[in-house]
């Protein structure tokens, strides 16, 4: 059995490239069909489309309680990255001022973090799960399997210390957006 | 301290180095691109030309660069070098920023967007020779043409002409493309005559339609519109089912007058002997 990290590892690129391809791919249509002035007012659409994204964490704090936690999170999922999405085309490699810049870092940075909590962590859990009952199978004590599976639980709870970075990653994003959009605003 | 105390702090923190960074390092948080070489001294004066979320407003840039000396003189007063054609003074009302961004920004093809004609006043829009005399051809159509550019060619693209012979005459053989032949009133294209050549003289073409019975054969393109003999004969019974309908209703609308009048005459009468 390969290590929770690497059998993990594929999506997460997957993932990451995807968005990339995507944004490239979309880009160079709407300047094959001359739709650059597109790529401005998708700015808007990816700002609203994360906005919306965070719906997820009402849920999970109960601030609304309808639906189930795990289709609100799909939603985050899906929302957040087709929101990127929009953000990389708007931005393309058209940035002169640090500002952007740092809010588009900040994003595919918060992208990568997101794209690491869904991947590894359910992954890791999922794996986690199946050892421990072979290993009960296997007729070892309790005490026996966590020792087994102690490096791996290692990785299981460093990936479960991933919220506490995701959050301020997502404030940080969050801020450098703000600021972004109020400038835009104030030189418009 | 509690985690939402903690997130607000760190967003309170980031928010005011970000907010801090873009106020005190405008031009390398901020600006779009550098500006262009006229405004270069500007340099961090964002607000010499924004006006806080209202944009860039005309009116400041109209302080400077007065409307009326606008490709005529510099903004200190002096003759430009190479002046272009001033067309600026006839602009409909609107915003500099329309075609101007003034920073280099990401688009390398400057900061001026394409200049298009909607964005000039009607009167403008006669008077094309005012820009474009000189890229007037020298040939014998557009030499000695008096109506302006627009009947025949629109401001999207000089080529193709909107112009089309074929609406009032289709060329073939026998009548080819040899402006001269047909016009013959010098600087206007509107006036023509068939009877340029040795097969159309008055006097044949005045036989050849009081032989067919057609009495009015002075607005030749009315029927001929080319060669096709049928093609004007069914134009000329279409032109003629017109003029006989128009009669008709003319003549009844007559015809009613005349009977309303002869009616109130009756009455006049009756009333005479009651």
């Amino acid at each position: 059995m390969g290590s929770v990290l690497a059998r993990r590892a594929l999506p997460f690129a997957i993932l990451l490239l995807s968005l990339v391809a995507g944004a490239l791919l979309v880009d160079v249509l709407l300047h094959r069909l001359d739709l650059r002035w597109v790529g401005r007012d998708l700015g808007w659409v990816g700002t609203l489309l994360i906005l919306a994204s965070f719906v997820y964490s009402l849920r999970k704090r109960r601030w609304i309680r309808v639906g189930p936690l795990r289709r609100w999170l799909r939603l985050h999922q899906v929302l957040a990255w087709t929101g990127a999405l929009a953000i990389l085309v708007h931005a393309g490699i058209h940035l002169h001022a640090l500002l952007p810049w740092a809010a588009l870092l900040a994003m595919l940075i918060e992208v990568a973090s997101g794209v690491t909590g869904m991947t590894l962590l359910a992954g890791a859990r999922r794996q986690m799960a199946g050892r421990r009952n072979e290993l009960r199978e296997d007729g070892l004590t309790e005490e026996e399997i966590e020792r087994a599976l102690f490096l791996d639980s290692l990785t299981v709870r460093a990936m479960e210390k991933w919220r506490s970075v995701h959050i301020p990653l997502t404030l940080n994003f969050a801020i450098l957006s703000l600021v972004h959009v109020a400038t835009i605003l104030l030189f418009w | 301290m509690t985690q939402l105390r903690r997130y607000g702090i760190l967003g309170g923190s980031l928010l005011l180095l970000y907010g801090g960074l873009g106020y005190w390092q405008c031009e390398s948080m901020l600006s779009p691109g550098h500006l262009v070489e006229g405004h270069a001294d500007l340099g961090a004066a964002c607000f010499r030309c924004h006006s806080p979320f209202r944009g860039v407003d005309t009116a400041r840039c109209v302080s400077c660069h007065r409307l009326p000396e606008i490709g005529v003189r510099t903004v200190g007063g002096a003759p430009l070098r190479r002046p272009g054609t001033p067309f600026h003074q006839n602009l409909r009302e609107g915003s500099c920023a329309t075609c101007h961004t003034d920073h280099a920004g990401p688009d390398a093809r400057g900061t001026l967007a394409g200049f298009e004609h909607g964005l000039l006043v009607a009167s403008a829009l006669e008077t094309c020779d005012d820009c474009h005399d000189s890229q007037r051809p020298g040939d014998m159509i557009h030499s000695s043409v008096k109506t302006g550019c627009n009947p025949c060619h629109g401001t999207d693209a000089w080529k193709p002409a909107t112009f089309s012979h074929e609406r009032y005459f289709r060329f073939d053989r026998d009548h080819p493309e040899n402006c001269e032949t047909c016009h013959t009133t010098p600087g206007d294209l509107s006036a023509y005559t068939c009877y340029g050549c040795h097969d159309h003289t008055p006097r044949n073409i005045r036989s050849e339609h009081l032989e067919e019975g057609i009495r009015e054969f002075e607005a030749c393109e009315d029927c001929h519109r080319s060669a096709d003999e049928e093609e004007a004969e069914r134009a000329w019974k279409k032109l003629r089912g017109k003029e006989e309908r128009r009669s008709s209703r003319e003549s009844r609308q007559s015809d009613g007058r005349h009977r309303e009048e002869d009616d109130s005459d009756d009455d006049s009468d009756h009333e005479e002997d009651g």
